[in-house]
């Protein structure tokens, strides 16, 4: 068995090689069942989503690269990548394309593109203070004003260690 | 103070994420697996949302293994407690920061904290891999127990920063004198002291005084053990949360037994400067609180912090393995697991001059040890009775386990459920069987060795004052033993 079909959400068939399975576990407990000419149906992903998946599985060669640094160092995900082109694959995404991404890698059980999405969202939170992070997401305060000061409390020395080193 | 992230963004980022609400709260959580402590104890303040995705505890794990520890973390269950652990670790470091800079600077208190917690988390191995590999014995902490005088051993390596303390003390001793308070050394004395089990490796009672001392020396040592606490009270829990306990302890064990021999030479020159100033004060006569000793204090925390968290589960592991060995194939003797433990708990349960007569099958079982022994031995009394075996096989399995005092016990137990079973006199008989063996002279070579008639009840009276009291015990049962003997002559 050498290529598969893969079958979008709006219905769109996509021929792709079987060796796919080595990045998607969804596809790999597929393939254990497959017969020849069968359609796999992936109800979840767009065909937009599928394509930049297959770009992402073809440039790897299907093979799973190396993981993001984790945690971070840094708020630039090209720092955290060690193929480039994984920060600029990434790096060309919108906010909507990257959370589809998301969760279309969440249903394909691929982590390795998961895991550079995650690293990217990571990547924005990163040398944030919570008012920077409230403002730019639009999050309106939940905490009381006393549990805030609590839990701003509860860690002053972890801030003051860490920012000595 | 709470700490402003001093972010300066250098280049506008493509894309914002508007509405944090669009991420399901479980990808939430996936993220905030690539954010480092500070990070996550900031972000956390965000929302409720943020606040329930940074709460894992695998995150904790993962933050607390990779500043104090090393380990695959590989377990798929971590407890909440790694939250007030990371808490606990980092106040540990700020206690250490803000230590008084009199004697040592911060620069030296950094690179003695820095020394102490690499020391735990990846010791240098002392034994080479091969002499570990094969279960060596005595092991390293019983080798120091009985040849104190190693424990003073520097290692070159450790020279630099010794030599600097040393200095440091030897430069300030007599200001350093004068400002310590007698009441506070005889309270820290005292603590170290006070049990019963004072001549015991693992006397519960080697904390500090709670009231806050001002000679850093003596907050020095609560720092040291502050540091080490933490640490034992993570590797408890790493060990609970592993799926092969045996294996994760004894090598738990064998690192921390090469970080004690590490730490007793790096802290040397304080405890020494602390024993010579009470030496000196209160002179060196019967009644004087044993020194300082690094290492002991360091056996004490680990035997109250992960060896009783841990002996339940350990004890049903090697119950396990017995019970895995006797059904299968006794070639997995050689590879048990149990053989390991057996020695760590003995590490913590001997002392100076029991670690001689280990191999005495009249040896006091004491400590952890006995827990395991104990234990054991209830079990195969259950397992006697319903499944009566053949006790050569039995025996073979159990001596390539424990110790003979383990293994007498387990044999006297057969003989006297099997004997009443099918009403056997003679292994009746062979159960209260307490006839001398080999080991026994042994003993009574020794004994003659340091000078003790074995058969003069007086002196074994006057040698009971020098306290030495698991030698002691073990030759008072000898004198017993011969008592008994002539009396039935």
């Amino acid at each position: 068995m050498s290529e598969i079909t893969l079958v979008s959400k709006e219905g769109t068939k996509i021929q792709i090689s079987s060796q796919f399975s080595n990045l998607s576990g969804f596809i790999h407990n597929i393939l254990q069942d497959y017969q020849q000419n069968e359609d796999i149906s992936l109800a979840s992903v767009s065909f937009i989503n599928l394509q930049m998946i297959l770009e992402y599985a073809v440039h790897h060669n299907f093979q799973v690269p190396q993981p993001p640094r984790c945690p971070i160092t840094s708020p630039n995900i090209a720092d955290n990548v060690s193929d480039p082109w994984d920060a600029e694959f990434v790096n060309r995404l919108n906010e909507d394309q990257i959370i589809d991404l998301v969760t279309a890698t969440n249903f394909l059980d691929m982590k390795s593109l998961m895991d550079l999405c995650l690293a990217k969202i990571a990547c924005m939170f990163k040398y944030k203070d919570i008012e920077t992070l409230r403002k730019e997401y639009g999050i309106t305060e939940e905490f009381t004003a006393e549990i805030e000061e609590k839990l701003k409390s509860d860690f002053p020395w972890a801030m003051e260690a860490e920012s000595n080193d | 103070m709470h700490r402003k992230l001093n972010y300066k963004r250098k280049n506008e980022m493509s894309f914002y994420i508007r509405n944090t609400n669009m991420i399901p709260q479980s990808i939430l959580s996936e993220i905030m697996v690539y954010l480092n402590l500070p990070e996550l104890l900031e972000v956390r303040i965000v929302n409720k949302r943020f606040y329930n995705a940074c709460k894992s505890p695998f995150l904790f794990r993962r933050e607390f293994i990779s500043m104090w520890m090393t380990s695959t973390d590989t377990s798929t269950q971590a407890s909440s407690n790694w939250q007030s652990l990371c808490l606990e670790g980092i106040r540990a470091k700020v206690y250490w920061q803000n230590l008084s800079d009199e004697i040592f600077t911060n620069q030296e208190l950094r690179i003695l904290y820095d020394e102490l917690v690499s020391t735990l988390a990846s010791p240098i191995p002392i034994f080479p891999v091969m002499r570990r590999d094969i279960f060596c014995m005595p092991t390293l902490i019983q080798d120091l127990l009985a040849n104190p005088d190693d424990q003073f051993i520097i290692d070159s390596e450790l020279e630099q920063y010794s030599e600097a303390i040393a200095i440091y003390l030897q430069e300030n001793s007599e200001e350093l004198f004068y400002q310590t308070h007698t009441n506070d050394l005889i309270a820290l004395r005292w603590n170290t002291r006070k049990s019963n089990e004072r001549d015991s490796i693992g006397s519960e009672s080697t904390q500090c005084s709670e009231d806050f001392n001002d000679s850093l020396l003596i907050v020095l040592i609560k720092a040291i053990k502050k540091v080490v606490k933490i640490y034992c009270k993570a590797a408890s829990q790493l060990l609970l949360e592993s799926s092969s306990i045996l294996t994760a302890y004894a090598n738990a064990w064998e690192s921390y037994s090469f970080a004690i021999k590490k730490i007793n030479s790096l802290f040397l020159p304080v405890t020494e400067l602390i024993n010579e100033f009470y030496e000196n004060n209160y002179g060196n006569n019967n009644n004087t609180p044993p020194r300082i000793n690094m290492m002991k204090i360091l056996l004490s925390i680990w035997r109250r912090r992960v060896f009783e968290p841990c002996k339940e589960k350990i004890l049903s592991q090697v119950i396990n393995e017995l019970n895995q060995i006797r059904e299968t194939s006794i070639e997995k003797l050689y590879w048990a697991e149990s053989r390991r433990i057996v020695e760590g708990l003995l590490d913590l349960s001997l002392n100076e001059l029991s670690v001689f007569f280990k191999q005495h099958s009249l040896l006091t079982v004491e400590g952890p040890y006995s827990y395991l022994h104990y234990g054991v031995i209830e079990k195969l009394k259950e397992f006697y009775n319903d499944f009566p075996v053949v006790f050569e096989k039995e025996q073979e399995i159990l001596s390539g386990i424990f110790i003979p005092a383990t293994v007498r016990e387990a044999r006297r137990n057969y003989c006297d459920i099997i004997g009443k079973k099918f009403k056997n006199q003679e292994l009746i008989t062979e159960s209260l069987n307490y006839e001398k063996n080999e080991d026994d002279l042994m003993i009574e070579w020794t004994a003659q060795n340091y000078g003790i008639p074995v058969d003069d009840f007086d002196i074994f009276k006057r040698f009971s004052q020098f306290k030495e009291n698991k030698f002691c015990d073990i030759v008072v049962q000898l004198h017993d033993y011969n008592m008994c003997i002539d009396s039935q002559a």
